[in-house]
């Protein structure tokens, strides 16, 4: 403010001051005699910075888990997932079908998404694993795959390679919530284990699909473009 | 009616609350040293959603007093200009990367403007470290241009077409007069009919980066800039006729390096702009006449990059939404046929420009970035600089051959670079990114900015 303050009152009271200097000549910018103040930090939870930040900061994986919790892929999800239920007949017939039978399904998966969330958050934070996926960086399909696949148990994103508990904590997290909301006849223990195993299989895709996503669209983008011919 | 009053009340709370505003988010401080290192500069210059930079009235309009026109500042703008004018002043010569950011990002803490700053100090360490002993290093200055390419905070993907229009109005005269005055400001006045080569003391190196929609507005601004540039030295070019003597333009006042990086723009300003330089034969060209420990370089002159379109071949934004948010809008207009006068041939219609970027369209790539070398008909490029990425940029063939673009040679140089460099669209302020882009910054001229070289257009 004092700088800007400093440059009007100049332009002021020299008013040919910036329109009369030559085209690209240096004239002293007696407003800029000293460093500019330093700019302010970037905060913590800037997307960039929560892509690239290593160790996280505690308030960093907050900032990830409350993403997790509403999120377009967490509405969307839930609700295409319940609609392949109800199209399906995959939930449980109790709960109906129909609007009131989909809003069941559709709460209830949402519920199990934020108890995963949750669950890989707080896991995550007791045994200080770092919950962000990750590319391999290799060239080979298998090495690409295995690796993908692999992030969901070993954590190797610093010096060392840890175990990563936190995607297995959050897939049981996410199983064990439908026993409050499943009817009977669905909510044993094995029903619970058996909807964990689904939800890692889900974080299993993902971890997939995002060691692949460029690749995907790669392809997918030859599609649009014009061809050039073969021959 | 109490019900349509409480909904209307709770649609304004909503836009209020999901709309991101319309201001300068650094009017009062717009340029500011980066936390660490006080030799990098970064300053803000801001437009609005009309394309207009912020201003500040000195007075009330309706004052006696106010009736100069210098009573209007826009802070931001003069505070870069000086703080230009005061490293010109005070160094040898310093460095400046000007970034115009894209869609969903704007000048606050978005993810562009963390990336930005560490992108600047890449740079700065890239040719800092290698300094000689009692040897400054050159000073830094990043120049942020942002505008409202962020505009919901809830939706974005569903802004493409008002973002889109918003470039339209943000590449207008006040950002072209921006653009102008900061290269005018780091290399001196452009050439002119009168003055072809005019005399300049220019000694930093300015280096211009648009992504996305960003990478639009930069071209739409800069095509006129060099298209102007040209024609004032060889404005009686009838046609695309030769001219009796080939014209040769020291263009030291020129940005040494302009890169639009996976831009998210129609390609019709290139194409236009492409035929423009093939028209004039123009090529690009430089020397080192200031590297004695290269004498290989001193007198060989190597093509360059006028542009430098980049994008990744990941990058869904631009391969797959563009063509399918242009298709849309191309209902609104009319395309025509080029028939036979199709140039280049692959491409007979209009609509194939405008509804694909430049980089989209492969039968205008001029060169191919490979990991195991060039093909057949190929030629590698070497500039000034080693290549640090693993990679092989290669000159497309001046022949046609199946399947392999060979019709644009000239300085707007389009590419499509592996997923390895640039995973996707926003993916953009990595480190492979900064190792690509080394091979067309040569380190001997950031350390050293007066000995960069020696920049010439050629006109036949």
């Amino acid at each position: 403010m004092i700088l800007y303050s400093a440059i009007s009152v100049l332009a002021l009271v020299f008013p040919g001051w910036r329109a009369d200097q030559p085209d690209g000549q240096a004239t002293q910018p007696q407003a800029q005699a000293q460093a500019p103040p330093p700019a302010p930090p970037i905060p913590v939870c800037n997307d960039y910075r929560l892509q690239y930040d290593y160790p996280l900061q505690p308030k960093q994986r907050a900032c990830i888990y409350a993403s997790n919790l509403l999120s377009v892929s967490a509405v969307f999800g839930a609700g295409l997932g319940a609609g392949w239920a109800q199209v399906f007949k995959t939930d449980p017939p109790q709960w109906g079908r129909g609007p009131q039978g989909y809003a069941i399904s559709y709460g209830t998966r949402y519920a199990a998404g934020m108890a995963k969330a949750t669950g890989e958050y707080l896991a995550a934070f007791a045994f200080h694993e770092d919950p962000r996926p990750r590319h391999s960086g290799a060239t080979n399909a298998l090495d690409r795959i295995l690796y993908a696949a692999g992030t969901l148990f070993v954590d190797n994103r610093g010096c060392r390679t840890l175990p990563a508990t936190h995607t297995v904590l959050g897939a049981l997290s996410s199983g064990f919530s439908g026993m409050a909301f499943y009817p009977n006849g669905q909510n044993t223990v094995t029903d619970a284990l058996k909807r964990s195993a689904m939800s890692l299989g889900g974080s299993a895709a993902y971890a997939e699909f995002f060691e692949f996503e460029p690749d995907v669209f790669r392809v997918l983008g030859k599609w649009f473009s014009p061809k050039l011919p073969k021959k | 009616m109490k019900i349509a009053s409480l909904l209307a009340l709770f649609a304004l709370a909503v836009v209020e609350i999901a709309c991101y505003p319309v201001k300068a988010y650094h009017e009062a401080t717009p340029v500011m040293t980066l936390p660490g290192n006080p030799n990098i500069t970064l300053a803000y210059v801001e437009f609005d959603d009309n394309g207009e930079m912020y201003d500040q009235h000195l007075c009330q309009l309706n004052d006696p007093k106010c009736t100069d026109r210098k009573t209007m500042i826009r802070p931001e703008l003069e505070q870069t200009i000086a703080r230009i004018q005061d490293l010109e002043l005070h160094s040898v010569g310093a460095n400046y990367v000007l970034f115009i950011h894209g869609w969903k990002n704007n000048a606050d803490n978005t993810n562009n403007v963390a990336g930005f700053q560490v992108f600047l100090h890449q740079i700065y360490d890239y040719y800092s470290h290698s300094a000689a002993p009692g040897d400054p290093p050159a000073p830094l200055m990043g120049i942020y241009i942002g505008w409202r390419g962020a505009s919901v905070k809830v939706g974005q993907d569903l802004t493409y077409w008002f973002r889109s229009d918003a470039t339209l109005r943000v590449a207008g005269p006040n950002l072209e007069e921006a653009l102008y005055r900061i290269i005018r400001a780091v290399k001196g006045p452009p050439p002119s009919a009168a003055a072809p080569n005019p005399t300049t003391t220019a000694k930093s190196n300015l280096i211009f980066i648009g992504h996305s929609f960003g990478g639009r507005v930069l071209e739409k601004v800069m095509t006129s800039y060099f298209e102007s540039s040209l024609l004032a030295v060889d404005g009686d070019h009838p046609g695309c006729q030769a001219t009796s003597a080939q014209k040769t333009i020291d263009s030291r006042f020129f940005p040494d390096l302009t890169v639009l990086l996976n831009e998210a723009a129609p390609a019709t300003d290139a194409k236009q702009f492409l035929e423009f330089l093939k028209c004039h034969q123009i090529t690009y060209d430089r020397t080192y006449p200031g590297y004695p420990d290269k004498p290989d370089l001193s007198n060989q002159p190597e093509a360059s990059p006028l542009f430098l379109s980049i994008t990744s071949e990941g990058d869904a934004a631009t391969s797959i939404a563009l063509p399918i948010g242009q298709t849309a809008e191309r209902f609104t207009m009319k395309t025509r046929d080029y028939g036979d006068a199709a140039d280049p041939p692959e491409i007979p219609n209009q609509s194939t420009y405008f509804t694909h970027s430049a980089a989209n369209i492969p039968a205008l790539h001029s060169h191919q970035v490979r990991l195991h070398g060039c093909a057949e008909g190929e030629v590698e490029v070497h500039l000034g600089s080693s290549n640090p990425a693993p990679y092989h940029f290669c000159e497309v063939p001046t022949a046609p051959m199946p399947g392999m673009p060979y019709w644009n040679h000239s300085p707007y140089w389009i590419a499509k670079i592996p997923v390895a460099i640039v995973p996707d669209h926003s993916d953009i302020f990595r480190p492979q990114l900064f190792n690509f882009l080394q091979f067309f910054l040569s380190k001997e001229s950031l350390q050293t900015p007066r000995t960069r070289p020696l920049q010439r257009l050629n006109i036949r």
